[in-house]
């Protein structure tokens, strides 16, 4: 049951389109719509190492850049509250300032639902992180998560990446669970590097899928998923991709190589991310 | 842009520090005992890892103070950096009455103070001021042809006008010819190379360096010499950075480059006279030394001559500037009020390992006597710390390997040295060359980077800058450098 939806006012490109993700899932649920902006001065302000005589023009660029983050916000607002209104959607807006990742996780708490744009997380055009703050509070526990990219989607299919570990068949019963989508065809897709036997792994997906009215289609790939990920994402013709975001440290991330984050930077269709 | 809070208790010590350093200064030069003529012995200062500290310490606090999150307002203060350059400066001297006893303080203050401070910040000053009053706007056509006609201007002028004042002067018309191009990052980036480094190694006003050099007994037209490097590395840029831009530009759609051809501006230039002021600095630099007749005449310059000529430059130009241009360049006193607060406390702290250097230079050039050993010592601390302080160990540490080709360097004190020409023109090199591997090797590679990326430009991390675009584009250029000029 949703009743309540966050959604990331990013100043990106993608955010018009969390937007009107946003208000057509509260319209459909009859839920209240929160719009959050954070600016973190610590972060805007980091402009890295300055040489001697650098600091005037250090200075110059983190006004700048605080000058520009709030030209973003209030943009940003002001597409929201457009949105809901013209949508009748119930809304408010929560400003926030300080740690971007502390200040979402706050907000989350009391909403069933988040939603942020692909490629950047409260940004304002002045940021560049890839995908990395989205990534860092997912790790800390923020879910379930809808990432949207900028071309406004309505969603009819979904295709849910699955290799077997807790974090990916939690991302799949989410998907089920939360009744944020009425039951679509849904193709279930076991890359190489599954925990387990492929055939099993598709079936056992795909019976619990269908428990859930879900009509599923069994698919796998002899390819590592972030290689195939997104190309079998388009071969499916799905509009959503169901996946966990595994590897929470950054360092973890940087080792291993990550496949939700290489989505979060790459892919053009929203994606449904949970641990 | 001072915004953190000012403390009296910061104010008061700096008050008091600058005053104390100054009349102790002050007594000294009126004394009778200052004649430093004759045989200079070199001696390794008694605890000297601990003599080293204040030096460190300044240069770990221009480093590290802006990172933390700490720190990092409470470093936005000019005095709070002019507290930390006089905590630094005290200790240097405290250690040196405790260890060489009061007499040595008067020599050490008038090397650091008047004979390399003084002339060091009013040089850097005076071309601050007037090319800051030289204003050219325009938007011409974005073609790899223009950007590389630009770029190359830029290389020739930054010895006459100094890496810092070409930068400024080129890199906004440049972004606005650039605005309508996908691909701009590049042509910043080389940008950085060539004008904002590379581009000022042939006169001592064009990289700071260049000028401590000078002010050390280098003849003022000697780093025109290094012309066939300066050519060398900045050909192949060019060359390198035609076929990219190339590329890139191909790569692009056409529809913006007819967009781009409909949105001409001519180049506008609003301060020309300021390039007569700029002459001037460079005839006096060149021809007004108060240790030499003038050239022509009977006549001897009376000490700070030079500075105070320098000076009234300045004066002319802020006389004949529209206030409209500084504004349109966004000037302010900032950035060189910075340099003067840091480098107050630099030149002091550095003179413990000077002497560490001077008394030890044997037993190192054993191991390090080559040029490339010099240039690329030279060059990989310039990458990461100013390279002013760089220039001037590694010029100390070349006096202690007198082979080879000589160049006569009458120092500050009029004692007879030389250095090795091989040496120096590693060192000079590799302090002017090395500062393009880092946002942080020189003042305006920062500076050109904080407007690019106001323009809008996603302009590379520090490590993306290193790792995406100096080190495989300058290392290589470097290395054909070393084979051709240094071994």
């Amino acid at each position: 049951m949703i009743k309540r939806i966050l959604v990331a006012l990013s100043g990106t490109p993608c955010t018009q389109s969390a937007i009107a993700h946003g208000v057509e899932l509260a319209k459909q649920h009859n839920a209240e719509l929160s719009g959050v902006t954070v600016i973190d001065p610590d972060r805007m302000q980091d402009v890295g190492p300055i040489p001697i005589g650098g600091a005037a023009a250090a200075h110059e660029l983190a006004e700048h850049r605080m000058q520009l983050a709030k030209e973003h916000i209030e943009e940003a607002i002001a597409q929201f509250e457009k949105a809901c209104g013209d949508a009748s959607v119930t809304n408010r807006v929560l400003r926030e300032s300080g740690d971007s990742a502390k200040r979402l996780l706050d907000d989350w708490r009391y909403h069933d639902l988040t939603i942020i744009g692909l490629r950047g997380l409260f940004e304002y055009g002045v940021l560049h992180d890839h995908g990395h703050l989205a990534l860092d509070v997912i790790g800390a526990g923020l879910r379930p998560l809808l990432a949207v990219s900028e071309e406004h989607r309505t969603i009819k299919s979904a295709m849910v990446a699955y290799e077997g570990s807790p974090l990916s068949a939690r991302a799949m019963q989410a998907f089920c669970m939360l009744d944020i989508w009425k039951p679509m065809p849904t193709t279930v897709t076991c890359f190489k590097g599954q925990v387990g036997d492929p055939k099993d792994l598709l079936s056992d997906a795909a019976a619990y899928l269908e428990s859930h009215t879900f009509p599923t289609t069994k698919k796998r790939v002899e390819e590592k998923p972030r290689n195939a990920i997104l190309e079998t994402m388009e071969s499916c013709n799905a509009d959503l991709l169901v996946m966990g975001a595994a590897k929470r440290t950054r360092l973890g991330r940087k080792l291993l190589g990550d496949t939700a984050r290489f989505a979060l930077e790459n892919c053009t269709r929203p994606i449904f991310l949970h641990h | 842009m001072n915004h953190a809070k000012r403390s009296k208790p910061i104010s008061a010590i700096c008050i008091l520090s600058a005053f104390s350093i100054a009349i102790w200064l002050g007594i000294w030069i009126s004394g009778t005992h200052h004649d430093t003529h004759g045989v200079h012995e070199a001696h390794m200062p008694h605890f000297w890892y601990i003599g080293i500290l204040p030096f460190v310490g300044i240069l770990g606090a221009i480093a590290l103070l802006p990172l933390l999150k700490k720190t990092r307002h409470w470093w936005e203060s000019n005095l709070n950096r002019f507290f930390v350059a006089m905590l630094c400066s005290v200790g240097t001297i405290v250690y040196m009455i405790l260890t060489s006893g009061g007499d040595s303080i008067g020599p050490m203050l008038d090397h650091a103070i008047m004979k390399d401070f003084i002339p060091f910040i009013v040089l850097l000053f005076c071309l601050y001021v007037i090319s800051g009053g030289i204003y050219l706007s325009g938007d011409l056509a974005a073609s790899p042809k223009v950007n590389t006609t630009f770029l190359a201007i830029g290389a020739g002028i930054a010895s006459f006008i100094g890496t810092t004042g070409a930068s400024m002067l080129l890199i906004r018309p440049l972004l606005k010819t650039n605005s309508q191009r996908k691909h701009r990052v590049h042509t910043i980036v080389v940008f950085i190379f060539l004008v904002s480094n590379i581009g000022g190694t042939l006169l001592p006003i064009g990289d700071p360096p260049l000028f401590l050099g000078y002010l050390r007994g280098v003849p003022f037209m000697w780093t025109m010499g290094l012309w066939p490097m300066w050519a060398t590395a900045c050909g192949i840029l060019l060359v390198v950075y035609f076929v990219w831009d190339t590329f890139l530009y191909n790569k692009e759609a056409p529809k913006d480059h007819k967009r781009d051809e409909t949105q001409l501006q001519p180049l506008r230039l609003q301060g020309g006279i300021n390039f007569l002021w700029i002459a001037g600095i460079v005839a006096t630099a060149a021809l007004v030394d108060s240790e030499k007749t003038l050239i022509g005449t009977d006549w001897k310059p009376f000490p700070y001559c030079r500075e105070l000529i320098m000076l009234c430059f300045v004066a002319l130009s802020l006389n004949t500037t529209s206030k409209v241009i500084h504004k349109a360049n966004n000037f302010t006193y900032e950035a060189i009020l910075e340099v003067a607060a840091l480098f107050s406390g630099i030149f002091i702290a550095m003179q413990v390992p000077l002497a560490v250097l001077e008394a030890s230079g044997k037993a190192i050039t054993e191991t390090m006597n080559q040029p490339w050993h010099f240039f690329w010592s030279t060059g990989t601390l310039s990458s990461f710390l100013d390279n002013a302080p760089t220039y001037v160990v590694f010029f100390k540490l070349s006096q202690s390997l007198p082979e080879g080709e000589l160049l006569q360097v009458n120092d500050v004190n009029h004692i007879e040295q030389f250095v090795p020409i091989g040496l120096l023109i590693a060192v000079s090199l590799g302090s002017v060359f090395m500062g393009a591997m880092t946002y942080i090797g020189n003042g305006p590679n920062f500076m050109v980077k904080a407007i690019a990326e106001q323009e809008g430009i996603e302009m590379p991390s520090f490590f993306g800058y290193m790792f995406k675009y100096s080190i495989p584009v300058l290392i290589p250029i470097f290395i054909l450098i070393t084979v051709l000029f240094l071994l």
